[in-house]
């Protein structure tokens, strides 16, 4: 039994089939055909599967607004201004202390 | 969903609001659909504690994209969307978990028919299992199928082609 032939009776099981009275005919004439269509059936037995209960509750679906990424975007700022306003006396503080040292020392060496 | 005239008004309105994020028209969606893609997912991912996460990120993802809506067929928009999600996105993992578990203790020829009918879709490439559930379950027709996998008509009706005789294959052990 050829491909095309094949494709033909499983548009006919789909109810897509353009000239449907054709394959009706060979259906009831040939007997290969026949069978082929009886095994192409075996598929139409999926209708009677039951969906499985999904059991996320639809208060899970949370969308991530666009607020929130800018919501971020502030905090990382504020964190790092922060941690700046920190670290800043104890940059300034060790920086004038290397200048001091730096004059002592060239003062030694002079 | 269904489709007809009235239904379909109060399903623009419901879209058209969840477009403009009300959560009670997200919910509506959400209920229509989640069982859908939740057993669509587990087809998948043939785990169900993966198939909860990957449900919830779909949802995620279609109400982050729903703006890009653009009318027609919502259902498979739907689908279009989880799909290309779960194709791209999410990595197989083969913990396999007998969907026996999922049944209730006493066994019947029915539902042990059904349990083959699932272990039958697992086990076939996701593009045929997919292709399958949404003709032969959710009843999309050629053109909407094209719609969501991206493909060309004649390459859904050569591929529903092939997914049925793996299904046959598969489900009969028999032929080729």
């Amino acid at each position: 039994m050829n491909k095309k032939l094949e494709i033909l009776l499983s548009s006919y099981i789909d109810g897509e089939c353009e000239h449907p009275e054709i394959v009706e005919d060979m259906l009831k004439q040939n007997k290969e055909a026949k069978e082929i269509y009886k095994k192409l059936l075996t598929s139409k037995q999926i209708k009677d599967l039951k969906y499985k209960e999904c059991p996320v509750p639809f208060n899970k679906i949370v969308l991530v607004t666009k607020k929130e990424p800018i919501k971020r975007l502030l905090v990382t700022i504020g964190a790092v201004a922060i941690a700046i306003l920190i670290l800043f006396p104890m940059i300034k503080n060790s920086y004038q202390n290397y200048q001091s040292k730096n004059k002592n020392l060239t003062g030694v060496l002079k | 969903m269904c489709y007809n005239n009235r239904e379909n008004e109060m399903n623009d309105l419901v879209i058209k609001k969840a477009k403009s994020g009300d959560r009670n028209s997200q919910e509506i969606i959400y209920r229509e659909f989640k069982d859908r893609i939740y057993t669509l997912a587990l087809y998948y991912t043939k785990n169900p504690a993966n198939s909860s996460d990957v449900t919830q990120d779909i949802f995620i993802k279609i109400f982050r994209v729903i703006n890009k809506f653009n009318g027609g067929n919502f259902k498979a928009w739907i689908y279009r969307v989880s799909i290309n999600y779960l194709l791209n996105y999410v990595s197989r993992r083969d913990t396999f978990v007998d969907l026996n578990q999922n049944c209730m203790a006493t066994r019947n020829k029915d539902i042990e028919e059904k349990i083959a009918i699932e272990k039958t879709l697992k086990k076939m490439p996701e593009k045929f299992s997919f292709l399958l559930i949404l003709k032969e379950k959710e009843g999309l027709n050629y053109q909407e199928l094209s719609n969501v996998f991206g493909v060309p008509v004649g390459t859904i009706k050569s591929r529903l082609y092939k997914a049925r005789k793996l299904f046959r294959k598969y489900y009969g052990g028999k032929d080729e």
